[in-house]
């Protein structure tokens, strides 16, 4: 892949192959990129150009190349799984049905136990999500505080 | 990795003189699935994952979530892993929100690249809150996951430990002492819940 990259307007270009990168690829690598690139596509007869624009203005050279790796990276991530969700597109496809299936509780559910169809029931019910939702109203602060983030974040230069 | 055998050799050699019968919870879990088979309803190493399957989580306010790590999620302010509401849903809306189905989707081994083809599979699962975490999408990336990266790397440890006769021993009293709590609250029917008393 060869880079041209552009630290005053803090973008990066590159061609891609159309015989091997997809744009269904292209879009979700995009995607899952945004919090730290824009991209911006254009495209000739047998390749995607590809700019991508750095959100962090500090952006550097190397800053920039780590970015293209990143998103080469989740691009070919994106397009292999195309391959192998393909690949055991029949297995996975019955597991995952089966699984739902049987969560369901089969093609046809069993109704719930015929104590809980009496309005007697369903009022009561009622009642307590009455009282609970009054509770978190009455409880709850209006605002709350930043909570964080579990990881730090992830570093610019992170990637090839 | 290095930490986590140090501390796995320590906690042998504890049973092996007799000083303690401590036991590596994470090492039983996986033991429990290689020498004996057996599930032992561990969440998160499961094909599809147990996000909804095998769990959920109720908040304080009756929002209904995958698990608890997607509950932590929308503390952040991110509510993606929502899937209902206990003043609203009944459990076929949360089985088929759409939510449901890709955490699903992304957690059986088959559809990962990587996972697919590895030898730990049959033990193995992948866990779409954390992926979405910390790669931005339910299916992640493996081959620069932390989730495959230290996965992988306790399983190394547990097959080493294995071929040690010395480990071996203690970790076949540890299978035995768990069968013991298994037969202890009588034996459970495959796919039943455990009833705890």
């Amino acid at each position: 892949m060869i880079l041209d990259t552009d630290v005053k307007e803090r973008s990066v270009s590159f061609e891609l192959p159309k015989k091997i990168y997809s744009m269904d690829a292209l879009r979700i690598a995009a995607q899952i990129l945004s919090p730290k690139i824009d991209v911006y596509l254009d495209e000739s007869k047998s390749a995607y150009e590809v700019t991508l624009k750095a959100k962090r203005r500090d952006a550097g050279e190397a800053q920039l190349q780590a970015l293209a790796g990143e998103f080469g990276n989740e691009l070919l991530n994106q397009e292999y799984r195309f391959v192998v969700g393909r690949f055991n597109s029949k297995i996975s496809s019955l597991i995952v049905t089966q699984t739902l299936m049987a969560a369901r509780g089969g093609e046809t559910p069993a109704a719930p136990p015929a104590g809980e169809s009496t309005p007697e029931f369903k009022k009561l019910v009622a009642d307590l999500v009455k009282n609970a939702q009054a509770e978190v109203a009455r409880t709850m602060p209006k605002k709350i505080a930043p909570q964080g983030t579990p990881l730090p974040p992830v570093k610019e230069d992170a990637g090839v | 990795m290095k930490f986590y055998e140090k501390t796995l050799d320590y906690i042998i050699d504890l049973n092996v003189s007799g000083k303690s019968n401590i036991m590596e919870r994470m090492a039983l879990i996986l033991l429990s699935k290689v020498v004996k088979g057996e599930d032992p309803g561990f969440m998160d190493l499961r094909s599809p994952a147990g996000a909804v399957l095998g769990c959920l989580a109720y908040n304080y306010n009756g929002e209904i979530f995958v698990s608890d790590e997607g509950r932590m999620v929308d503390h952040q302010g991110d509510p993606i892993f929502k899937v209902g509401d206990v003043a609203k849903s009944d459990w076929i809306e949360v089985i088929d929100h759409p939510t449901t189905r890709a955490c699903v989707t992304a957690s059986t081994l088959d559809n990962q690249p990587m996972c697919h083809q590895c030898a730990f599979k049959p033990y193995c699962g992948v866990e779409p809150v954390f992926h979405y975490e910390t790669q931005k999408s339910v299916f992640g990336q493996m081959p620069t996951s932390g989730w495959c990266v230290s996965h992988m790397g306790v399983f190394d440890v547990i097959f080493r430990k294995l071929r040690d006769p010395r480990a071996r021993k203690v970790m076949d009293k540890w299978l035995e002492r768990d069968q013991c709590r298994w037969q202890e609250s009588e034996a459970v029917p495959a796919g039943q819940p455990e009833v705890v008393r």
